[in-house]
């Protein structure tokens, strides 16, 4: 079996009292596109800045292409291409210095014909990095930031929260390069988002974090196939038998059932035929809505 | 390493460049001061003038044309100055950390450690620029505004002077790099260093004039650098810079391990 590209064991990370996170258990294969998903301050940074050995667990342990975080933190580093949530500058440097000062520091030389490629594709011109760095908008930090992840050409991507502050032209030229990459299975991408359609976009598999822990990990189409369907039954007359144990009742009334119906229909409207149904209406959910419902559940 | 070392110092150079006019200015102004004193022949009337209780650390420099010009290197704003500067430089491990810089930096195959060999390297290198620039400083102004006839210092005590100010320096930037190392803030950094050096520079003065202190005098770095006992050749340069030396190593220590083991 192939080492995974990212793996985190047991993962625990508190801040004093704080659970950063908990018992994080997860494995991402390699030429993999996943998705990290969790609510501000879940604990989907404090994740990834472990993974780069920025902190250091409490307890378990992390590791990237079977190198541990920790132990081997320059291996790891050497793997990685990185875009932190916030996106520090040097304000006083132009564009071009920055991306120089970075690639300098780097683990291998960066192609010019890699990044005038990534320069065309963010629209980033000769102007552009000629500027300071003070005088740029969140937006263009914000791409400079993608291009430092993406000029090594690393085999893992790590990045966390990617087109925050990103106009929809960029964001979709963000999702065309993670699609290449995917497409072209060289490189794993680890991408960290609190907004589910941009997971939706560019992820196979899906993590959910919550309060620090795992909730859920699932390919997307395994979510849509599990996504409840909500069922609203009407009646020609009041009915006072209960719905079926296997539903859950969102409201109840003499004559309406709003019911959240997981799995097969059939055992529903098996038990349905014997009562005087006049309507049955029924609205499969939608993904944000099924992520909402996993977030909210304890476990899953 | 150079690559760092050199944003570093890019980030610096500005005020690094004032700073060293400033001290060079200064230097020059101060041999220029001594050339006038030297000859209207005031360095006995100044001798007696200062206050008793500073006597002990400034009448040596107030009585020749060549003891003047080594006061520019102990007088207490320019120790402030050459301090405060170190101190400041010695911070930047705080400020990376607070501005999210380490993420990018440390992301890449970039030893911890380097970073606090970056900001020493930057931090003492650019006080030991600043005590040149002051020794150059004086040079030029002998050679330009020295009185003929009159005996230069000797060699050996700006030598003294500039070693004693640069290792100074050094040991307190050492302590503000471990402080740094501690810190998420540089501000926090930089006040906490601050307000201590200039607490023990006090205990240090106090230690001069009331006798009680002197135990506690010891303990501060300043102790080891007066310029008055310097002059006079009472003092021990050997093991003032001895003690200034191992300080600065214990301190950077210090900085190392606690860099390397903490949460960036």
């Amino acid at each position: 079996m192939a080492t995974p590209a990212i793996r985190f064991d047991a993962l625990t990370k508190y801040y004093g009292p704080v659970v950063g996170v908990e018992a994080l258990s997860l494995e991402v294969g390699q030429g993999e596109v996943f998705g990290f998903l969790g609510a501000n301050g879940a604990g989907k940074t404090t994740t990834i800045r472990t993974l780069l050995d920025l902190l250091r667990p409490s307890s378990g342990s992390a590791s990237v292409l079977g190198f541990d975080a920790q132990r081997q933190s320059l291996e790891v580093r050497r793997r990685v291409g990185y875009l932190p949530g916030e996106m520090p500058v040097y304000p006083e440097l132009t564009g071009a210095g920055y991306l120089s000062f970075l690639a300098a520091i780097g683990p291998t030389a960066v192609s010019t014909t890699r990044l005038d490629s990534l320069f065309r594709r963010f629209d980033v011109s000769d102007l552009d990095l000629r500027r300071r760095m003070r005088e740029y908008s969140h937006g263009m930090k914000r791409k400079l930031g993608i291009i430092q992840a993406l000029m090594t050409d690393a085999p893992v991507l790590v990045m966390d929260e990617p087109t925050s502050g990103l106009d929809p032209l960029m964001m979709e030229a963000f999702a065309e390069t993670v699609d290449e990459i995917a497409r072209a299975g060289r490189s794993t991408v680890f991408v960290s988002s609190h907004i589910l359609s941009e997971v939706e976009r560019l992820c196979q598999r899906i993590g959910l974090i919550r309060a620090g822990r795992l909730v859920a990990v699932r390919t997307l189409s395994e979510l849509r196939a599990s996504a409840p369907r909500r069922v609203t039954v009407t009646f020609s007359q009041p009915v006072c038998s209960e719905p079926l144990d296997a539903c859950e009742i969102v409201t109840r009334e003499p004559q309406r059932w709003v019911l959240d119906v997981e799995g097969p229909l059939g055992p529903l409207v098996a038990s349905l035929s014997a009562l005087p149904v006049a309507d049955v209406q029924v609205a499969p959910f939608t993904l944000e809505e099924t992520i909402l419902r996993l977030m909210g559940e304890p476990h899953s | 390493m150079i690559a760092l070392v050199a944003r570093s110092l890019g980030r610096v150079a500005a005020p690094l460049g004032a700073l060293v006019a400033v001290l060079f200015g200064f230097q020059v102004a101060l041999i220029a001061v001594a050339a006038s004193f030297s000859r209207s022949g005031e360095f006995e009337r100044l001798a007696q003038i200062v206050p008793a209780a500073l006597r002990p650390a400034l009448a040596p420099a107030l009585t020749s044309f060549g003891s003047m010009a080594a006061l520019g290197y102990f007088d207490a704003i320019i120790v402030l100055m050459v301090v405060g500067w170190a101190i400041y430089v010695a911070t930047e491990p705080a400020a990376d950390v607070e501005s999210g810089l380490v993420d990018l930096v440390v992301a890449r195959p970039v030893p911890r450690h380097r970073l606090i060999t970056r900001s020493a390297v930057v931090s003492f290198g650019s006080t030991l620029a600043l005590t040149l620039a002051m020794g150059i400083g004086t040079l030029t102004g002998l050679w330009l505004l020295a009185p003929p006839g009159v005996a230069w210092p000797e060699g050996r005590l700006l030598w003294l002077m500039i070693s004693h100010l640069t290792l100074l320096s050094w040991c307190v930037g050492a302590a503000a790099l471990a402080v740094s190392a501690w810190t998420r803030r540089r501000a926090a950094a930089l006040a906490v260093v601050s307000i201590a050096s200039m607490a023990l520079y006090l205990v240090d003065s106090l230690g001069l004039w009331w006798s009680p202190m002197e135990m506690a005098a010891r303990l501060t770095p300043f102790y080891y650098f007066h310029g008055g006992p310097l002059i006079a050749g009472t003092s021990d340069p050997a093991q003032n810079l001895t003690v200034l030396g191992i300080a600065t190593i214990v301190a950077l220590a210090v900085a190392y391990w606690r860099f390397e083991t903490r949460d960036l």
